[in-house]
């Protein structure tokens, strides 16, 4: 117990002290904030008004649709970033409303070929920012039988500009369709006139209307945080005890330590060292959230995290980390150099990295047997329950079995890995083969 | 007397070849115990199963006249062949932690490490990582490291290697004062003249046995005084040509004449003092290094 002691604080203290502990403890956060709140920061503000140029052979549906684009948005900006963050806009433009200056080209006939090479030339090869187009559409005489136009531009993956641009085509072309059927236009109007579906989210504590994108938000960042600090400090484990091998520290230490205390005191100093790292993040988070992402906060939602979310978090941390962390130790002690360790760990990243592919789908129906079944699956266990959980609480027996299956697997899994640890840390050279390892786990 | 160190047949098998084979030897308690060998003869093997690194196959090692216990490795100081250090951490907070892992209260370790960076002159050191520091210094904060719990028994992995002379003599000096410490000292090593000048016992290794052991004095005086060291004026040519000549070895200051068995030393001196005139004649015993060449050369053969 001693030496575990002395072991686990050495380790924290000489890793706490290192420049990469400081950057990183400061970096990540503002990298995480950065990856969730910048795209909705950036769509905020980057309003730049789009350069559109139509060409109506129709010569109705044109100036219907500059009209429409031109329209100011009916709703409030905040109100539309919400729309846009439910993935709707409108005219379920997923992207928040663009500004447009719109040009409507009169093309005398005959005249198509040459208007369309000048209107390419425009978007190629602007003589300034004025006559600079992002893009044109072409209208056909019959667009508005056969429901056909052309969208013509240097950058044709900007979705939320081509959603726009046919919602208010086909906006038009039906106000046609339904004027042909001798509607009138007030009629029209309110025929056209939309749904919005409120978003309620229940919960155990009652209704609550859902505000804005937290709702994925906060299961998300704290998801990839647990990934993060669960590959980053398996990783560590790997590294330090593969460098007490090839530097043979460890001989200097194993006739006063047993390998297991060895092995033992350094996934605890790491822990440890994780834990600091989490808990200032922690306190930096609350800071932000409590002063600068007020105003974020006000656009995207409640970011309050309810109190059990931190202890799922821990729970699944810990048992997380020290399953991993335990099979990280046994391969930096099979490997002999730190290029062989990185090749090994291979062997371990699936576990992780299926779990992150998984995300997107049991975020979107977290109940379902497969996400329930996955979930279960204790390897899995700590990324994907807990993003159950943080998404909507899954039942309280799911929570208790998929607990138990992960610490009998983690204790299980320490104790092979303590016996590869054993034997591995004193091997050197040729590489080691899985009929091996077995072995090694077989020796008493 | 007493023993601090007694190793019975003790064997190791590696997959591919039989590593220390049958290995017997006995450490007397306060002496300077070298163990000899060509490279890979078994030496490293064998101290890492006096440490308990790795397991013999069969055999039994007694410490301190008492069977082996991982708790009796608290009174043993160890220094290993390769450096085992962290690179990255400063002098002194490595040695006072290796002093914390080796048993002693914080205060104490502070107090030994000091006591030993100045000893070793290296308390200049003290604040530098050890990645920044040379390869013979970190040979000495090793060394260090090895005597902070002032251990009974100290056993050096080819200490020397790598240092230059003057760190070379500091550290025999070391050495023995703890002999006149009444501590004891086993260390490994292939350099003869290290061994002439500390060791009273030696255990000579190869392919994992023990070709020849014993106190030193009494295994050179086993080979008897068969070799004659002189000086004389002139040519030399004729003296491989005289009875009893075995061989002649030249160098610049002295002729080496290795004598048959049995040759008569005194008529080999006649003869020369017939034929040149001699400025030093001596019978001396065989070096180390030709006992050592001899014995490994005698099993290969």
């Amino acid at each position: 117990m001693r030496n575990i002691i002395n072991i686990l604080v050495r380790e924290y203290v000489e890793r706490v002290r290192t420049k990469a502990f400081i950057i990183l403890t400061v970096v990540a956060p503002l990298f995480i904030v950065g990856i969730f709140l910048g795209p909705v920061y950036f769509m905020a503000r980057s309003n730049k008004a789009q350069h559109i140029a139509i060409v109506d052979l129709d010569g109705r549906i044109g100036s219907l649709v500059k009209e429409r684009l031109l329209e100011k948005p009916k709703i409030e900006p905040k109100e539309a970033l919400q729309k846009a963050q439910q993935g709707r806009g409108r005219d379920n433009n997923p992207i928040l409303e663009d500004t447009y200056n719109v040009e409507l080209i009169p093309v005398e006939p005959g005249q198509e070929a040459q208007v369309r090479a000048r209107l390419s030339e425009r978007v190629l090869h602007a003589k300034n920012d004025d006559d600079k187009l992002d893009a044109y559409v072409w209208i056909d005489k019959n667009t508005a039988e056969t429901g056909n136009a052309d969208y013509y531009a240097r950058n044709t993956a900007d979705f939320g500009n081509v959603a726009t641009l046919e919602g208010a085509i086909s906006r038009a072309v039906t106000r046609l369709r339904l004027q042909a059927k001798n509607i009138s236009p007030d009629q029209v109007d309110s025929l056209l006139k939309r749904v919005d579906l409120r978003t309620v989210k229940i919960t155990e504590g009652g209704e609550k209307e859902d505000k804005g994108i937290a709702a994925f938000v906060i299961p998300m960042f704290f998801t990839m945080l647990l990934y993060m600090t669960l590959l980053i400090y398996g990783a560590t484990v790997m590294r330090s005890v593969q460098e007490e091998k090839s530097s043979r520290v460890f001989e200097v230490l194993l006739s006063s330590v047993k390998p297991i205390e060895l092995m033992t005191g350094k996934i605890i100093g790491v822990a440890a060292v994780g834990l600091t790292q989490l808990a200032v993040w922690a306190v930096m988070f609350g800071t932000v959230a409590a002063y600068g992402l007020a105003a974020a906060s006000a656009q995207i939602g409640d970011i309050s995290v309810p109190p059990m979310l931190y202890v799922y978090f821990l729970i699944y941390f810990i048992l997380g980390y020290l399953l991993f962390s335990s099979m990280y130790a046994a391969v930096g002690a099979s490997a002999n150099s730190d290029q062989e360790a990185q090749q090994m760990q291979m062997v371990i990243l699936p576990f992780i990295i299926v779990p992150v592919m998984l995300l997107q789908m049991i975020i979107r129906n977290p109940s379902s047997p497969t996400a329930v079944a996955m979930s279960l699956i204790p390897f899995f266990t700590p990324l994907l329950m807990f993003l159950r959980i943080s998404v909507q609480t899954p039942p309280v027996w799911q929570i208790a079995l998929s607990i138990a299956l992960l610490a009998g697997t983690t204790a299980g899994m320490i104790w092979i890995c303590a016996r590869i640890y054993r034997v591995g840390i004193l091997m050197y050279g040729k590489r080691v083969t899985l009929p091996e390892l077995v072995r090694w786990i077989g020796t008493a | 007397m007493p023993y601090a160190l007694e190793v019975e047949k003790i064997n190791k098998t590696y997959s591919t070849s039989r590593a220390v084979n049958d290995l017997s030897f006995t450490v007397p308690q306060g002496a300077i115990y070298g163990l000899l060998g060509p490279n890979g003869a078994g030496k490293t093997t064998t101290i890492r199963m006096l440490m308990d690194i790795i397991m013999p196959d069969s055999g039994q090692v007694k410490l301190f006249g008492e069977p082996f216990r991982r708790e009796l490795l608290r009174r043993v100081g160890y220094l290993p062949e390769e450096r085992g250090l962290y690179r990255k951490m400063k002098v002194k907070d490595m040695l006072v932690f290796l002093g914390l892992i080796r048993g002693l209260e914080r205060p104490e370790s502070i107090r030994a490490t000091e006591q030993w960076m100045a000893r070793l002159e290296i308390t200049d050191w003290s604040q530098k990582k050890v990645e920044e520091c040379s390869k013979g210094m970190q040979q000495k904060v090793q060394f260090a490291a090895t005597l902070l719990h002032d251990p009974d028994l100290v056993i050096l992995d080819e200490p020397f290697a790598g240092l230059d002379p003057v760190n070379t003599v500091m550290l025999q000096e070391v050495m023995l004062e703890l002999e006149r410490k009444g501590k004891t000292l086993i260390f490994s090593t292939h350099r003869m003249e290290q061994v002439e000048r500390l060791c009273d016992s030696i255990c000579l290794v190869n392919r994992g046995r023990a070709v020849l052991q014993g106190n030193l004095r009494e295994i050179k005086r086993g080979f008897g005084t068969n070799t004659i060291l002189t000086r004389m004026e002139g040519n030399n040519g004729f003296l491989a040509t005289l009875p009893g000549v075995r061989d002649v070895i030249h160098s610049t200051n002295f002729t080496q004449i290795k004598m048959q068995p049995g040759a008569d030393s005194q008529a080999i001196l006649h003869e020369m003092a017939a034929r040149t005139s001699i400025s030093h004649f001596e019978l001396t015993e065989p070096s180390l290094e030709e006992i050592f060449i001899m014995a490994v050369g005698k099993v290969d053969a």
